[in-house]
């Protein structure tokens, strides 16, 4: 981790543009009550460091009230992708805050005002209760203590009720940080700067945690070590009944380090393995050990062999079909480390030389599979993805591809405008990057406002005799006019692919807009680094009045019924279920 | 490189050979009211001492920070 220091430089070097970043700012705006530069600048330099380019507004000093309540105000034009507030109280320093509990409740209307009205996300920071003992006792009752409290809850009740607002705990930042090397009293006295730059530093970094949800870069996949990683002592050594798993330390440690990791799984991290084991021997060990946690179900890939661990995360990733900026290595094997860095520089590799006992503080302090909003899909995902190596093991049996895929029995749901999937639509855009047409990233509130609007959502479920993929097919119609439709997002997640079932979700889409009179299509293909596996996909459908752009984007429009008489559909491989109202 | 020298290249954006003795906000843009508090904090910081606001508010040029913090001790090559 960088200091302040060097991520104030970096800021210079971006405001300077002597440092460049590809792709569409996110837009950030901040609102505090102090003079926040020095937090905007380790916040830039945090995102450039990243590779996240970055546009921050911050209201003017002590305007935030106003900017709040003016929908003409420079805040609400600047149209934030995210919005952070943090409002210092501060009990040694007069703040408005401190003086008037009222003006807690006028803020905080202007605050619901703009949370339920920005496109983007909002964060707001709890109000920490005061640091003095005296607050206690002599000061015992007073006003500010249960102000305070009441104003926390004010905003856990407003941020339970609304989708795109959320919260962060100040205290927790102030434990983490230490709360004595928090405040500078000088800076807050002298250039109304009550807080430490190592404190700033923690504000940025947890702010930074929602950008990097938003700009795609979530982590997806933790690559596991076995061997004084999941268990103390070498399997291949000791045997199984040598290795250090209990409840005795260190076996305590390693058992609390599973939970932890199967805590992940549960929540959506596909879990894999990758160690210099014999392979038979690791698999008795998941199945037989009776203090194992983690089993053989739980992973999605398990790669036990001696080849080296560079050239089996190759295979895991292209196996799981993810990027390897997708995946976290742990090893606590130093040479093993360096080994996948340098041949993998896309692989984060956190370093994991520690004693047993922080391994899973370590693995919690990491923070980096933070997503956004929690779906029932996301928790789902770690199970899907074990399935899916099941699935695998079946299609190694099979004859030829077709056959396997009709064997499959899969099953298509479509649906339109289903308001109680907003959250995943939402999600399916931030996180697909490889099946993506057109990359367009949307919020959970720009998802609604697109059904509002009279855009046609169409979302695909795919089920297979193995399992269900839940919604996993993302379609949105713009109506450009009676008879011309223009395809705005089509995205498949990573997850079904190879099934065929963009084809069957595309041609259904086809048909629901025929019904509706629509003639043509309009689409185009926006190129990114990941998204080459779709450059052909339009190509293939009878694009025509085919414009190029440099770079190998390009734009065009498919004949709607031409499309249906020559497909003439050959589906018979997938059922499809059509809820279209 | 010193210490010194590596703040103010680092806050005020420029290479470490900018860094005279003449260097000060007259000719340095980027040395403005907001840098020259971040460079006073990390001057305190990396020499673990703290300056008086008149001490701090006095300082003209990049030889006066180099005169401060001899005066309070500490070896401003270091």
């Amino acid at each position: 981790m960088d200091t302040p220091l060097t991520y104030m430089k970096k800021a210079l070097q971006y405001e300077r543009q002597e440092i460049v970043l590809e792709g569409t700012p996110i837009r950030i705006a901040l609102i505090t009550n102090f003079t926040d530069d020095q937090l905007k600048k380790i916040l830039t330099g945090i995102c450039v460091t990243e590779g996240v380019a970055i546009k921050i507004y911050t209201t003017p000093f002590q305007q935030y009230a106003f900017e709040l309540k003016d929908k003409d105000s420079a805040l609400w034009r600047f149209d934030a992708d995210a919005t952070f507030i943090f409002f210092d109280v501060n009990e040694y320093q007069t703040s408005a805050f401190a003086m008037t509990p009222e003006h807690f409740y006028e803020v905080f209307e202007d605050i619901k005002y703009y949370g339920q009205n920005t496109r983007g996300i909002l964060v707001l920071h709890t109000f920490p209760p005061p640091e003095s003992r005296q607050y206690g006792r002599m000061f015992k009752g007073r006003p500010l203590v249960m102000a305070l409290r009441q104003w926390n809850a004010s905003l856990e009740a407003f941020a339970e009720e609304t989708n795109n607002v959320f919260l962060i705990d100040t205290v927790r930042l102030l434990r983490q940080n230490g709360g004595i090397t928090s405040r500078d009293f000088r800076g807050m006295y002298a250039f109304s700067q009550p807080f430490t730059t190592d404190f700033l530093l923690r504000i940025a970094e947890e702010w930074y945690s929602y950008i990097r949800t938003m700009s795609g870069r979530l982590k997806k996949c933790l690559v596991l070590d076995l061997d004084n990683t999941l268990w103390g002592g070498v399997l291949g050594e000791v045997g199984l009944s040598g290795i250090q798993l209990g409840h005795e330390y260190p076996g305590n440690a390693f058992l609390e380090f599973q939970r932890t990791l199967l805590n992940f799984y549960e929540n959506g991290v596909i879990l894999a393995i990758n160690s210099r084991n014999n392979y038979d021997d690791v698999i008795e060990m998941l199945r037989e050990h009776p203090h194992m946690i983690l089993r053989e179900e739980h992973f999605a890939v398990i790669v036990a062999n001696w080849n080296d661990k560079a050239t089996n995360l190759r295979l895991i990733a292209e196996e799981l079909n993810i990027g390897l900026d997708g995946i976290v290595f742990i090893d606590d094997d130093p040479m093993n480390r360096s080994l996948v860095s340098e041949q993998l520089p896309e692989v984060f590799v956190p370093p994991f030389s520690l004693p047993p006992e922080d391994y899973t503080r370590t693995l919690l302090n990491l923070d980096i599979f933070h997503g956004l909003t929690q779906s029932d899909e996301d928790r789902e995902r770690g199970r899907m993805y074990a399935e899916e190596r099941k699935r695998k093991e079946f299609k190694k049996n099979t004859l030829s591809l077709d056959e396997y895929i009709a064997s499959l029995n899969i099953q298509l749901v479509v649906e339109m405008n289903n308001n109680e999937q907003v959250t995943r639509f939402a999600q399916l855009t931030q996180k697909t990057n490889q099946y993506n047409l057109t990359t367009y990233r949307m919020t959970v509130a720009e998802v609604d406002d697109a059904i509002k609007r009279g855009c046609l959502v169409y979302s695909g479920d795919i089920s297979d005799r193995f399992g269900s993929y839940g919604i996993t097919l993302l379609g949105i119609i713009e109506p450009v006019s009676n008879t011309i439709a223009d395809l705005s997002v089509f995205l498949m997640s990573c997850r079904v692919v190879g099934r065929r079932v963009e084809d069957a979700f595309f041609t259904t889409l086809v048909r629901d807009l025929v019904v509706r009179g629509y003639t043509e299509l309009t689409c185009r293909f926006i190129p990114t680094n990941k998204n080459m596996p779709v450059k052909d996909f339009l190509r293939t459908k009878g694009l025509i009045n085919i414009n190029e752009y440099e770079g190998g984007g390009y734009q065009g429009s498919i004949d709607l019924k031409e499309y249906l008489e020559k497909e003439r559909i050959q589906e018979s491989y997938v059922t499809i279920i059509q809820k279209l109202s | 490189m010193s210490k010194l020298t590596h703040i103010f290249s680092s806050v005020l954006g420029i290479g470490e050979e900018s860094v005279t003795p003449e260097l000060s906000p007259d000719t340095t843009e980027a040395w403005d009211s907001l840098n020259a508090i971040i460079l006073l904090t990390e001057i305190e910081k990396a020499f673990n001492t703290r300056f008086e606001y008149e001490e701090a508010m006095s300082i003209k040029n990049f030889s006066d920070v180099i005169a401060l913090v001899a005066e309070k001790g500490y070896d401003p090559y270091e």
